[in-house]
C-alpha cells in the first residue's frame, strides 16, 4: 500500500499532520476435546487507523476497506472527526530525532511445527490430565499461535515497525464429587514449541483443580491474606489507570495531587520497565513512536511522577514518556510491562507466618466490582483458610474488600516469584496485614 | 433486504454455490459464509468539550466448514470470491474424505421485520453535540461536587450476509444506538460514578422517546448519594434487586450456563437439567430477539435464523437451551436462532439477546415491606460467571439498606457472590414492574449488544460483600 501517497492527500485535504497506523494479524487457534480437534480457525486481519490534525484538533477513523474509496472514506472522517472537536487539549504527533533502544523479541517457530504435531501435545496432555484422578470430569485445551505486526508512519518522516509473535495453550480442568465442582484454568506461553512446558500446566492444574473440591464457606471478619501472584498482578493490573497522564488530566485519577509524595507503604516500589525480562515482550517505543523508558513509578512508596503520551505529557509540560498506547481507535497513556519489584520471600513463608487467615488464589468480577477513582474494589474470590502457618481447608464464594491505596501501604511480605503474563502487570506474591472479607 | 446487502458484498448466487461447493469437497458436513460491512461512530465528551470521535470501518468474512463434531473457520479481512474460494480450498484440506454433501439451493426465507430504522445517522454531529450539552448542563447543576461529568454516543451499522450449504441465504442490519452520560462526584477526599443511559436497535429517531436529561439528572444525584453513603457491611442477608438492569442477575447466574458453548460440553452446572426444577415455582424467564427494536434484538442470527422468543424457565422449569446449528446436532436440540459473534473475527456461537424474568404477583411496596433488614440494590453494575461451577459475582452501584420494611440509609461498595443453581431456588418475591436495560455481553464470540431486565425480585438470601463495620 501506498502510504505516502495517503499521507499527501491528507494534507490536501487541509490536515496538517498525519499519522497512519497499520495493525496487521495472523492467528491459528486449535481447541482439542474428548480426544479430537474440536475446532480449528484461522485468522489473517489488517486494519489501517489513521489520526490527523485540522484547526488544532485530532481526529481518528480506522477501516479494513483498503479500496481506494474505502480509504478516501477513511480521510474524510479523520477531517470531519477533527472538526467537530472542541478539547482543549494540545494534541501533536512525533516529529522524530530520539534514539531508540534495541530490543529483540524471539520470533515464534510455530510456522516450522506441522499441525500435527500440535495436535499430538494437545492429545498427550489431555490424556494426562483426564487418567490424573478420575474426579477429573472435563478437559478442554486451547493452543494459539499468533504473528502481529504494526506500523507507524507519519508526516514528520516517522517510519517505524515492531513485531511480536507467540504461542500460548490453555488448560481448562473440571473436577466432581458428586457433590461439589470445581474448575480451573492455567495457561502456558513461549516462541519455542520445543520448550512450552505442558509439565508445569499439568502440576500446576491437577493440584489446584483437586484441593479445590469441597470448598467451603469462610465467615465474615478482617483476616490478613496471602494474594497469589496471579491475584495480585490482576488486581494492581485492574487500577493501573491511576498512573496514567490521561486519567489526571481528566482528574480521574486519585494520584493527581500526589506526585512525589508517600502514598504506599515504604517497601512498595513499582516499575514500568519496557526491556524487563519480566515481561513477555519488549516494546522499543510507544504507538506514537516515541522511544519507551524505564521509569520507577513508585519509589520506596513515593509516586514519582504519571507515565505520559505526547498530549498528557504537553498538558503537565513534561516530556512525554513513551507510554502512548493505542486502544481500539484511539491513543491514551498507558502503563508497558510495570512489574512490582520481588521481595525476599517465598509464599511458603508467608503462609507460616499467619496464624490464621486466608491465601487467595483466584479473584473474578475485578471489571465490575471496582471503583477506579476511589481505589475502593470488592471481589469474588477462592482461596484457603490459612491455620497455624498451613492451609487447612479450600474456600470460595466469599467477597474480598479493600482499597487499593490501603491494601499497598498494608504489604507486610514481599514475594520472589514474579512470573511473565499477559496482564501487562506483574507482581510477586503479597501478604497484606488485614483485609475485610464477606461470607457466611 | 438479502438482495440489497449481498449486492454491497457483489457475490451471485453462482459464486457463493462455487465457494461452498469447495469447501465441501473433501467430506464437510455444512459450509458457510458470513460477510459483513460495519460502522461504528463513538463520540465521547468530557465536561461539555467533545474529546474524541472515533470511526472504524470493519469488514470482511467467515468461512466455516463442519464435519460431524470437528468445525474449521477461517476469518479474512480482504472479501473477494477469489479469496473466499481460496479460503474455502485451505479448509477443505482439514478433511481427506470424498464429497458427501451437495449444496442445497438458496432460499431467502420472508422474515418479518421486528427492527426498523428511519434514519440510520446523520451526515454529521451537530444533533448529538447537542445532546451532550443538554445532559452535562443537567449533570453539573446539580451539585457542586459534580467535579466532572462524561457522555458518549453510540453508534454501530452492522450490515451482514450469512449464504450456507443447506440453502441459507439471508442478510440483516442492526443499528445500535446509545447515549450514556456518567457523573463523577467528589468531596476533596474521594470520587464516586455512576452512569446511565438508554440504547436501542434503532436510528436516531430513538432519541425522540427518550430524556437525556433525565438520566444526567439521576446519574448526578446518585453519584452523590453514593459519595455521602457508608460502606455497606458484608454478610449473608435479604437483597431486593430492582427492576431493569438487575436482570444482570439472571444474566449471569444462570443464562450464561445455558449458552451450548458450555452445555454441549458438558461444562454447565444446568448440563442435563431440562424438564427439572432449576428455580422456585414462582420464577418464569425468557430470551427473547424479537422485541420490537429493543437493544438485544435481531431479525436473523449470524448462522441466518430467524429470531425468535424461547421461553427458558416457567413456573421454575427449566425449558430451553440457547443453541445454535453446530451445537443443535450435538445437543439433539433445536436451533433456537441466538447464534452471535461480535465481528467476522469471531466464530459465531450461541449467546443471548434480550433476557428477563417475567412478573410477579407483588407490588415494589409489598416486596420492601415485607423484609425487615436487607439490602436493596437499586443500580447493578456488570459481573461475571464460571458456567462450570455456577459461581458468579456482581457489583451494586446504588444500593441502600432496607430496615423494618423501609428503604433507609444509601450504601456504597457493595458486591453480589453466589451459585446460579442455589440462588434461583432462593428468589422469593417476585414484583410486576418488569424493565429491561442494555448492556454489552463479552464472551467467547465477542462483545454484543443484548438487553437484561427483571421486575424487582428479592433473594431471600445471598452472600453480600462490603468493607464496612469492623
Amino acid at each position: 500500500m501506498n502510504y505516502q501517497a495517503i499521507i499527501e492527500k491528507g494534507l490536501s485535504l487541509g490536515l496538517t499532520e498525519i499519522e497512519l497506523f497499520e495493525s496487521s494479524s495472523i492467528s491459528n487457534q486449535i481447541t482439542y476435546f474428548q480426544n479430537q480437534v474440536n475446532t480449528y480457525t484461522l485468522s489473517n486481519t489488517k486494519t489501517l487507523s489513521m489520526r490527523g490534525k485540522y484547526n488544532g484538533q485530532m481526529g481518528y477513523a480506522s477501516t479494513e476497506d483498503f479500496s481506494d474509496e474505502g480509504i478516501n472514506q477513511c480521510l474524510n472522517c479523520v477531517l470531519m472527526n477533527a472538526k467537530y472537536l472542541s478539547s482543549t487539549d494540545v494534541d501533536f504527533m512525533f516529529e522524530g530525532g530520539a534514539t531508540y533502544q534495541e530490543v529483540t523479541n524471539q520470533k515464534a517457530d510455530f510456522e516450522d511445527v506441522s499441525f500435527d504435531e500440535k495436535v499430538a501435545f494437545l492429545k498427550n496432555l489431555e490424556q494426562r490430565l483426564i487418567n490424573f484422578d478420575k474426579r477429573v470430569v472435563n478437559v478442554e485445551l486451547d493452543f494459539i499461535e499468533k504473528a502481529s505486526k504494526q506500523r507507524i508512519i507519519n508526516s514528520y518522516g516517522i517510519d517505524l515497525e515492531k513485531e511480536y509473535s507467540y504461542m500460548v495453550f490453555y488448560a481448562q480442568v473440571v473436577a466432581a464429587d458428586g457433590q461439589n465442582t470445581a474448575a480451573k484454568f492455567e495457561a502456558g506461553v513461549g516462541t519455542k514449541f520445543k520448550e512450552l512446558d505442558a509439565d508445569e500446566v499439568y502440576n500446576k492444574i491437577t493440584k489446584s483443580v483437586i484441593d479445590s473440591l469441597g470448598a467451603g464457606f469462610v465467615e465474615t471478619g478482617k483476616y490478613p491474606v496471602v494474594l497469589s501472584r496471579d491475584v495480585a498482578s490482576s488486581i494492581i493490573s485492574a487500577f493501573s489507570r491511576v498512573f496514567s497522564g490521561e486519567a489526571a488530566m481528566r482528574k480521574l485519577s486519585i494520584l493527581t495531587d500526589k506526585v512525589n509524595t508517600l502514598v504506599f507503604g515504604e517497601n512498595i516500589t513499582i516499575i514500568n520497565d519496557p526491556f524487563t525480562d519480566m515481561a513477555l515482550f519488549k516494546e522499543s517505543f510507544d504507538d506514537e513512536g516515541v522511544p519507551c523508558q524505564t521509569i520507577e513509578v513508585v519509589k520506596d512508596g513515593v509516586f514519582t511522577g504519571f507515565l505520559h503520551n505526547l498530549r498528557s505529557a504537553k498538558f503537565f509540560n513534561q516530556a512525554p514518556t513513551g507510554n502512548g498506547f493505542r486502544r481500539g481507535a484511539s491513543t491514551s497513556a498507558s502503563p508497558i510491562n510495570l512489574h512490582v519489584k520481588e521481595g525476599n520471600y517465598s509464599e511458603e513463608d508467608m503462609i507460616k507466618s499467619i496464624e490464621k487467615g486466608l491465601l487467595i488464589t483466584d479473584v473474578q468480577g475485578l471489571h465490575a466490582g471496582l471503583n477506579p477513582i476511589s481505589g475502593n474494589f470488592n471481589v469474588q474470590s477462592t482461596g484457603f483458610v490459612i491455620e497455624n502457618g498451613k492451609l487447612s481447608r479450600p474456600v470460595t464464594l466469599f467477597v474480598l474488600s479493600s482499597n487499593f491505596f490501603e491494601m499497598l501501604n498494608m504489604v507486610e511480605m514481599i514475594g520472589n516469584n514474579t512470573e511473565p503474563n499477559f496482564n501487562g502487570v506483574a507482581s510477586p506474591s503479597l501478604k497484606i496485614k488485614e483485609v475485610q472479607i464477606s461470607g457466611k | 433486504m438479502a438482495k440489497e446487502i449481498i449486492n454491497k458484498f457483489g457475490i451471485s448466487q453462482a459464486d457463493a454455490k462455487e465457494i461452498l461447493e469447495i469447501a465441501l469437497s473433501t467430506g464437510g458436513e455444512f459450509a458457510e459464509v458470513y460477510m459483513e460491512s460495519t460502522l461504528n461512530e463513538n463520540i465521547s465528551a468530557m465536561s461539555g468539550k467533545i474529546q474524541n470521535i472515533t470511526t472504524s470501518k470493519v469488514s470482511g468474512a467467515a468461512v466455516r466448514v463442519i464435519k460431524g463434531d470437528m468445525a474449521v473457520n477461517a476469518s479474512v479481512t480482504e472479501c473477494s470470491v477469489e479469496k473466499l474460494k481460496e479460503v474455502a480450498k485451505q479448509l477443505s484440506e482439514s478433511f481427506n474424505g470424498e464429497k458427501t454433501t451437495n449444496v442445497e439451493p438458496f432460499v431467502e426465507k420472508q422474515i418479518k421485520q421486528i427492527t426498523k430504522t428511519i434514519t440510520p445517522r446523520y451526515e454529521n454531529f451537530d444533533f448529538e453535540v447537542e445532546l451532550i450539552n443538554k445532559a452535562t448542563k443537567v449533570a453539573f447543576e446539580y451539585s457542586k461536587e459534580i467535579i466532572q461529568v462524561s457522555c458518549t454516543t453510540f453508534k454501530k451499522i452492522q450490515e451482514m450476509f450469512v449464504f450456507a450449504s443447506d440453502g441459507t441465504w439471508q442478510g440483516d442490519t442492526r443499528d445500535n444506538t446509545r447515549f450514556t452520560v456518567n457523573a463523577i462526584a467528589s468531596d476533596g477526599k474521594s470520587m464516586q460514578n455512576v452512569a446511565y443511559g438508554w440504547g436501542m436497535n434503532q436510528g436516531m429517531e430513538m432519541y425522540d422517546n427518550i430524556d437525556v436529561e433525565k438520566y444526567a439528572h439521576e446519574a448526578a444525584h446518585d453519584a452523590v448519594e453514593m459519595l455521602h453513603a457508608e460502606d455497606m457491611v458484608g454478610g449473608d442477608i435479604p437483597v431486593v434487586i430492582n427492576n431493569g438492569f438487575g436482570g444482570v442477575i439472571l444474566h449471569e447466574a444462570c443464562v450464561h450456563g445455558l449458552e451450548a458453548t458450555s452445555v454441549a460440553k458438558n461444562q454447565s452446572v444446568f448440563c442435563g437439567k431440562l424438564g427439572q426444577k432449576i428455580a422456585s415455582d414462582i420464577v418464569n424467564a425468557v430470551d427473547t430477539g424479537v422485541d420490537e427494536n429493543e437493544w438485544g434484538s435481531i431479525n436473523v442470527d449470524d448462522e441466518g435464523t430467524p429470531s425468535q422468543k424461547n421461553v427458558l424457565i416457567e413456573n421454575g422449569v427449566l425449558k430451553s437451551y440457547l443453541v445454535d446449528k453446530r451445537n443443535a446436532k450435538i445437543m439433539n436440540h433445536p436451533v433456537t436462532g441466538n447464534s452471535r459473534r461480535e465481528t467476522y473475527k469471531y466464530q459465531t456461537t450461541s449467546r443471548m439477546t434480550n433476557t428477563y424474568f417475567l412478573n410477579g404477583t407483588s407490588t415494589f411496596d409489598e416486596i420492601i415491606q415485607n423484609t425487615k433488614y436487607g439490602l436493596f440494590a437499586k443500580s447493578m453494575g456488570g459481573g461475571s460467571v464460571n458456567p462450570a461451577t455456577g459461581e458468579f459475582n456482581f457489583a451494586v452501584n446504588v444500593g441502600y439498606l432496607i430496615e423494618d420494611g423501609k428503604i433507609t440509609r444509601p450504601v456504597k461498595g457493595a458486591t453480589l457472590v453466589g451459585s446460579g443453581k442455589d440462588i434461583l431456588f432462593n428468589i422469593d418475591m417476585i414484583a410486576n414492574n418488569l424493565s429491561c436495560s442494555q448492556g454489552m455481553c463479552g464472551s467467547l464470540s465477542g462483545s454484543i449488544p443484548t438487553n437484561v431486565g427483571q421486575p424487582t425480585i428479592r433473594v431471600s438470601h445471598m452472600t453480600v460483600g462490603g468493607k464496612g463495620g469492623n
